[in-house]
C-alpha cells in the first residue's frame, strides 16, 4: 500500500516551545492540526460517552448477555503441572441430566501435551451451571503424569525436569534473539556471527567497567503479576448455520473474528460475528478467542443452542496469562561528572512453558553508553505469559531506575540531576522539574531521616519513616494503518460514527467521536458512535496503546472528506465556492470562521445532500508498510514519576502517600479520559509495587492464591493521592498528533516507590513485591526474593 | 457445589436437631460468608445445611446480670454500632472495625466468626487433600507458608482467623452453646478452640448438633484498659498477618490484671500467660515493653517463609500494650 506522499511543513512542540518539522505525507491525508488551534471539542475534558452506562449498570458486557435457551458451558481442568493425556472419555458425562453436549480438548486442540495445572481438559454444556458442573466431574481422564517445575529457580537447576516436548530446553537465550531457520533449527553460521558480536560487546563494557571511576552493581527480582480484570475471559456463543454470532469479552474483534473462521482453526466459522461493546478490563490478557472461546463455539454448534462460557476467577489467574517474573544482574559504569558509560544487564524471566516474552527492558530511556545485554527466557510448568500492560517495562525500569538511584548515590549526585544529565528527551527533560516541584523533592530529600518525636519536619514519626523517590518512563505508540471508520452524514442531520474496534477502557467510543465532531464544526452529543462489532470497519487490536493514535487519524481523514462532500452539496446549492467554506459552530462558515450572509445551520446544510447520506470511508492514512507514521518531535512519549511513601519499620507496612504523575501522550484528545489512564496506571503500579503476586506450591505445581484474597489487589485504602499532570503535546507522527496512553502510566510506578522505600528506610529492597516480610528482613540486614 | 438440602429452624431446640445423627453430613449456616465459599471449593459437602436465619432466640443483644450477652446472630456491623461496646469493650469494636469489608461486616455474625474455619490456602483447594480433610500431609509445613503459624504448628500450621476471638479471650468471655435436646454449656471463649494436636479436623469443641448461642461479655470486664492492634499487607480488606490484645487493669500506675493474645499466628488464638506474668505488679516502662517485646516470640517456630511473623509478633504486644494503657478504662 505504497501511497503516494508529499512533503509538508508543520509545528511540533509544547508549551511554549515549538518548531517548524518538514514530514512527508500520505496522500489522502490531512495536514495535522496547528498548534494554536482554537478547538471547540478536542481538549474539552468531556465525561466518556458511556460513563452513565457503566455506572448504572446498564451496559451490558459479555457476562451479561443470556440469549434465549442459552446452556452453561463449563471446563474440565488438569490438577497436574506435567502430564500427557492418554485418554477422555466423555460417555458417563454426556448421558448425565441436563447434558447438551461435550468436547474433547486434547481432539479440538489437537496436542496431548497438558504442562501446566489447570489447563482445559474437555469441556461441557447444560441447562444450568450446576448441571454443567457436575458432568464435568463424571468426565474419565487417564493422565501419564511428568514431573515439573514450577518457578524459575528449579527450572534452572541441574537435572531440572524438562517442561517442553522434543528437544525444548527449559532455558533458552531470547536476546540477543537465536536466529533460526525455516525448519526451525538453529541457523548456526547466523548463531555464530550473533556470539561474536556478544563477545565483543561484553569485551567492550569489561573494559569500560575496568577504566570507569565507579561501578554499580545489584540484583533485582519481580514477581509474576496476573492481568486481574474485573471480567474474566469467556464468550456467549449462538449459531445461525454455518454463521457464528459470539459475543466475547476482548480486547480485539477482530483477532477473534479471524480465529474462529480460520480455516485450519478448530471452530472454522464460514463466517463470524464478533461483539464486544464493553470489556470489563483487557490489560493485554484477551487478544484472542482463547480455548475457551473456542470451546463456547464448538459446544453451541454442537448443542444447537446459544452457549455461555465464562471463566472463574481461578480459571483467570491461572489459564489466561500473566507478566513474566524477572531475575536481572546489572552493572554500571558512571564517570565522576554524572555521565553513564556502559551498562551490563544479564536477565533471566519464566514466561510459563514458553520462553519467548520474558524479557525485562532494562536499558531503556537514558543514555546508557556501551551496553552488552543478555536475556534467557526459562521455561517453567505454569501458564505462559501474554502481553500485560507495557510488556517487560515495569520489571525492567524497575531495576534500571533501582541502578540509577545507586549510581547517583555513588558519585554524591542528586537522583533526578543524575537523570537529567544521561536524559536526551526533551519533554522528559521538562516532565522531571515538573514531578520534583509538585512532589516537593528538593525539601523532603533534604530533609533528616531519622524520627525526633514529632511532626518537626523530619521524615519520621516514631517508627514511620518517609521518603521520596523518582523513575521516568517511555513509549512508542503512534499507531498503525489497517483500520478504517466509517463516518455516515444522513441528510436529516444525524452523524454516525463506526469501527469494529473495542473499548478497553481508554475511552475510544467517545474519543473518536470527538475527533469527528471537531472536523464537522458540531457537537459530541450530535454524533452516535458504533464500536465493538466486527460487521463494521476493521479496527485494531488493543495493544500497545495504539488504539487512539490508530484510529484517530483514521477519523479525521474520513470526517474530513465527509465535510467537504457536505460543503460541495452547499456550495453547489447556494451557488457559492466550496473553496471557501467550513463547518463550526453548528454551522457553514467562511474558511477563516466568519459568517456567511446567509446562516446555514448543521442540519439544514444536510438537507442539501443530493442522496440520503454522505458516507465516507476514511483509511488510516500510512506512509509505507514499514512506517506508518511521520516524524516528529522525538520517537518515544516521556513520562516522569515521583512517589511519597511512609514506612512502618516495626510492622514493614508501606503506604504510598503520594504518586505525582507527569505524563503525555501527543495531542490530549479528551484530558478526563487521558487523566483517568494514568490514575489506572499508577493504581496498578503501585499494586504491582506493593502487593501483586502469583505464589506457586512447588509441591503439587499449582497457583495457592489464585483468588482475589491472597492474589491482593491494591484497595481503596491503599490508593494514595494521585496528583496528574498531563502536558499536551504536538508530537507530529500523526495528523491528530495522538499517541497511545494506556500503557506508559504504569511503566514507572513500581520504580518509584520502591526508590522512595529505600529513601524512607536506608537499605533497597531489590524484590517486588515491597512485602512487610522483606522490608522488616531487609531492615534486619537479610534478603527475601520470593 | 454439591447440591444440598437446606432447614430452617426457627427454634435452637430446632437448629440443634436438625441435622439428626449425621451431623458430618449438615452444616449450619449463618451469614454464609465462610460456608459459601467452603461450599462452592467443595471443601465442604454437607447433605444438609442449616439455615439459623429465622432463629429469633440468636439474635440481639443485651444486658443480664452475666453480662453483656451477644447472640450469635448479630452482624459484626450491628456488634460494631452496640453503644454499649462501644463505650465499655471499645477494643471489641476496634476489632470489628478492623476486619474484612463494611459488605462481610453486614453479613458476617458473631457466632461466625468464632466458628469460621481457617484460609490456608491448602485447606481452601479441593485439590489438596490435607489434614484437615482427611488426608495424611500438612502442605504448609514444606509448600508456600508466608501466612502460616508461627507457634503449635507442627501438625496444622493453619492460622486461626478470628479477629474476635482474641479480644473476647482478653476480657474473659463465654461462650453459650446449645446441644440437642435444649442442652446447653457455657465456656470460657479460651476453651472454646482446640489446637490441631487433639483434633486435626475441627478449630473448636462444637460437638455434633451443637450451635454457638451467644457469647457473653462479664460485667467485670468492662472498661479495662484494652485495645487491639493488627499488622496486614494491605488496609484494604486482608487477613491479619499478626494481632496483638491486651486487656490490662491498672491501679496507681502498675498493672494489676494482664491479659495478652496473639491472633493470626498459631492454629488457635494464644493466650501469653508468660508475658502477662511480666506485666502484672509492674510499673509499664520501655525497658519493661522491650522486654515484653522480645519475649512474645519466644517458643516460636517458624517456618521456611514466616519467620518475619516473630517480629510482627513483639512490635504487636508493644503497641498493645501502649495502645491499652492509653485508652480510657477504669481504675
Amino acid at each position: 500500500m505504497a501511497a503516494n506522499t508529499s512533503e509538508i511543513k508543520i509545528r511540533v512542540g509544547f508549551g511554549d516551545s515549538f518548531r517548524d518539522l518538514t514530514v512527508r505525507i500520505a496522500e489522502g491525508d490531512v495536514p495535522p492540526y496547528e498548534p494554536g488551534t482554537r478547538f471547540d471539542v478536542i481538549g474539552a475534558a468531556a465525561p466518556r460517552l458511556d460513563a452513565e452506562a457503566k455506572v448504572t449498570g446498564s451496559a451490558r458486557f459479555t457476562y451479561d448477555q443470556n440469549l434465549p435457551g442459552l446452556l452453561h458451558g463449563k471446563i474440565l481442568r488438569c490438577p497436574h503441572p506435567n502430564a500427557n493425556v492418554k485418554s477422555v472419555d466423555l460417555t458417563a458425562a454426556r448421558a448425565m441430566p441436563g447434558v447438551k453436549a461435550a468436547i474433547s480438548f486434547p481432539e479440538v486442540f489437537r496436542t496431548e501435551a497438558v504442562r501446566f495445572a489447570w489447563e482445559g481438559i474437555a469441556a461441557v454444556a447444560a441447562e444450568s451451571e450446576a448441571q454443567a458442573e457436575a458432568a464435568l466431574r463424571a468426565i474419565a481422564v487417564e493422565y501419564e503424569v511428568l514431573p515439573f517445575c514450577v518457578t524459575r529457580e528449579d527450572a534452572m537447576k541441574d537435572g531440572a525436569p524438562q517442561v517442553g516436548r522434543r528437544n525444548q530446553q527449559n532455558v533458552r537465550r531470547i536476546y540477543p534473539e537465536i536466529p533460526f531457520t525455516r525448519d526451525g533449527t538453529i541457523d548456526e553460521k547466523k548463531e555464530a556471527a550473533r556470539q561474536v558480536e556478544m563477545r565483543e560487546a561484553e569485551a567492550k563494557v569489561d573494559r569500560i567497567l575496568k577504566e570507569s571511576d565507579t561501578v554499580v552493581q545489584g540484583t533485582f527480582y519481580t514477581q509474576v503479576q496476573t492481568h486481574s480484570p474485573l471480567e474474566t475471559h469467556g464468550v456467549v456463543c449462538t449459531w445461525e448455520n454455518e454463521s457464528l454470532v459470539c459475543y466475547c469479552s476482548t480486547q480485539a474483534t477482530f483477532a477473534v473474528r479471524h480465529e474462529l473462521t480460520h480455516h485450519q482453526g478448530p471452530v472454522r466459522a464460514t463466517n463470524a460475528r464478533v461483539l464486544c461493546e464493553y470489556v470489563g478490563g483487557g490489560f493485554g490478557a484477551k487478544f484472542g478467542a482463547g480455548r475457551e472461546g473456542v470451546a463456547g463455539a464448538l459446544l453451541a454448534k454442537a448443542a444447537g443452542r446459544p452457549v455461555k462460557v465464562m471463566l472463574d476467577r481461578r480459571e483467570e489467574h491461572t489459564t489466561t496469562g500473566n507478566r513474566p517474573d524477572s531475575h536481572q544482574v546489572l552493572a554500571m559504569a558512571v564517570a565522576k561528572t554524572g555521565e553513564i558509560r556502559a551498562l551490563r544487564a544479564r536477565s533471566w524471566g519464566t514466561a510459563g512453558t514458553s520462553p519467548a516474552g520474558a524479557g525485562a527492558h532494562n536499558d531503556v530511556m537514558y543514555e546508557l553508553g556501551e551496553i552488552d545485554k543478555i536475556e534467557y527466557g526459562v521455561r517453567t510448568n505454569a501458564n505462559d505469559a501474554r502481553p500485560l500492560r507495557a510488556p517487560g517495562f515495569p520489571q525492567g525500569v524497575f531495576a534500571l531506575e533501582a541502578m540509577m538511584d545507586i549510581a547517583a548515590a555513588s558519585i554524591g549526585m542528586d537522583p533526578i540531576e543524575f537523570r537529567k544529565k544521561n536524559d536526551a528527551h526533551p519533554v522528559r527533560r521538562a516532565e522531571y522539574d515538573i514531578a520534583c516541584e509538585r512532589i516537593g523533592w528538593a525539601a523532603k530529600r533534604g530533609a533528616p531521616a531519622v524520627p525526633r518525636g514529632g511532626a518537626d519536619g523530619g521524615r519520621g514519626v516514631g517508627p514511620l519513616r518517609r521518603g521520596v523517590g523518582c523513575a521516568s518512563s517511555l513509549w512508542f505508540a503512534s499507531g498503525g494503518g489497517g483500520a478504517k471508520v466509517l463516518v455516515r452524514v444522513h441528510k436529516n442531520g444525524t452523524v454516525e460514527v463506526r469501527n469494529g474496534a473495542q473499548d478497553i477502557g481508554t475511552g475510544t467510543r467517545t474519543i473518536l467521536g470527538m475527533v469527528v465532531a471537531e472536523e464537522l464544526g458540531i457537537r459530541l452529543a450530535d454524533v452516535a458512535t458504533f464500536i465493538g462489532d466486527t460487521n463494521d470497519p476493521a479496527g485494531p487490536g488493543s495493544g500497545g496503546s495504539t488504539t487512539a493514535p490508530t484510529l484517530t487519524p483514521a477519523a479525521r481523514v474520513a470526517a474530513h472528506r465527509a465535510k467537504r462532500q457536505l460543503l460541495d452539496a452547499v456550495a453547489r446549492a447556494e451557488g457559492w465556492d466550496a473553496g471557501n467554506l467550513d463547518l463550526r459552530g453548528g454551522k457553514v462558515v467562511g474558511r477563516d470562521g466568519a459568517a456567511l450572509a446567509r446562516e446555514i445551520d448543521f442540519r439544514a446544510a444536510c438537507g442539501l445532500i443530493a442522496e440520503d447520506q454522505i458516507e465516507v470511508l476514511g483509511e488510516r492514512p500510512v506512509l509505507d508498510k514499514d512506517h506508518p507514521n511521520y516524524g516528529g518531535l522525538a520517537d518515544t512519549n516521556a513520562g516522569v514519576q515521583c512517589a511519597e511513601v511512609e514506612v512502618d519499620v516495626e510492622t514493614g507496612l508501606v503506604r504510598v502517600l503520594k504518586v505525582v504523575a507527569v505524563a503525555d501522550a501527543g495531542k490530549l484528545i479528551n484530558p478526563k479520559l487521558a487523566e483517568s489512564q494514568v490514575r489506572g496506571g499508577v493504581i496498578q503500579g503501585v499494586s504491582y509495587a506493593l502487593y501483586e503476586r502469583r505464589i506457586m506450591d512447588r509441591i503439587e505445581g499449582r497457583m495457592v492464591n489464585a483468588d482475589f484474597e491472597f492474589y491482593k489487589i491494591l484497595g481503596a485504602v491503599d490508593c494514595p493521592e494521585i496528583e496528574v499532570v498531563l502536558l499536551d503535546v504536538f508530537m507530529g507522527h500523526n495528523n491528530t498528533h495522538v499517541m497511545g496512553l494506556g500503557e506508559p502510566p504504569v511503566v514507572a510506578t513500581a520504580a518509584a516507590v520502591a526508590n522512595a522505600v529505600a529513601h524512607a528506610i536506608g537499605v533497597r529492597i531489590h524484590s517486588l513485591p515491597i512485602t512487610p516480610r522483606k522490608v522488616l528482613a531487609a531492615l534486619a540486614g537479610e534478603e527475601v526474593r520470593g | 457445589m454439591k447440591p444440598f438440602r437446606m432447614a430452617l429452624p426457627r427454634t435452637v431446640e430446632e437448629a440443634a436437631g436438625a441435622g439428626g445423627e449425621s451431623f458430618a453430613a449438615s452444616k449450619m449456616l449463618a451469614g454464609g460468608t465462610d460456608l459459601l465459599a467452603e461450599l462452592k471449593e467443595r471443601t465442604q459437602t454437607p447433605d444438609l445445611v442449616i439455615n439459623l436465619k429465622r432463629v429469633a432466640a440468636l439474635r440481639g443483644i443485651a444486658e443480664s446480670p452475666r453480662g453483656l450477652e451477644i447472640g450469635a446472630l448479630v452482624t459484626l456491623a450491628e456488634a460494631a454500632e452496640d453503644a454499649r461496646i462501644a463505650e465499655r469493650w471499645p477494643a471489641l469494636r476496634d476489632t470489628i472495625l478492623e476486619t474484612a469489608t463494611p459488605q462481610i461486616r453486614n453479613a458476617g455474625t458473631v457466632g461466625g466468626n468464632l466458628a469460621q474455619r481457617p484460609r490456608c490456602w491448602y485447606y481452601r483447594d479441593e485439590s489438596y487433600r490435607c489434614l484437615k480433610k482427611g488426608g495424611t500431609v500438612c502442605y504448609a509445613q514444606e509448600g508456600a507458608n508466608e501466612y502460616h503459624a508461627i507457634f503449635g504448628n507442627k501438625i496444622c500450621a493453619a492460622v486461626h482467623p478470628s479477629n474476635l476471638a482474641p479480644v473476647l479471650i482478653a476480657h474473659g468471655a463465654l461462650v453459650e452453646i446449645a446441644g440437642s435436646g435444649g442442652k446447653t454449656r457455657t465456656i470460657p471463649v479460651e476453651e472454646f478452640f482446640v489446637a490441631p494436636e487433639k483434633n486435626v479436623a475441627a478449630e473448636n469443641v462444637l460437638a455434633p448438633q451443637e450451635v454457638i448461642a451467644r457469647v457473653i461479655l462479664p460485667l467485670n470486664s468492662a472498661n479495662r484498659h484494652a485495645a487491639y492492634v493488627e499488622a496486614r499487607e494491605r488496609l484494604s480488606y486482608d487477613w491479619a498477618l499478626c494481632g496483638a490484645t491486651a486487656s490490662l487493669r491498672l491501679e496507681a500506675g502498675r498493672v494489676r490484671e494482664a491479659r495478652i493474645v496473639l491472633n493470626a499466628v498459631a492454629p488457635v488464638p494464644v493466650r501469653r500467660k508468660d508475658l502477662e506474668a511480666m506485666l502484672i505488679g509492674a510499673e509499664i516502662t520501655d525497658e519493661l515493653l522491650e522486654r515484653v517485646a522480645k519475649a512474645a516470640a519466644a517458643g516460636a517456630t517458624p517456618l521456611r517463609d514466616n519467620g518475619y511473623k516473630q517480629a510482627l509478633a513483639g512490635a504487636l504486644t508493644k503497641r498493645a500494650i501502649l495502645a491499652a494503657r492509653a485508652g480510657k478504662g477504669a481504675g
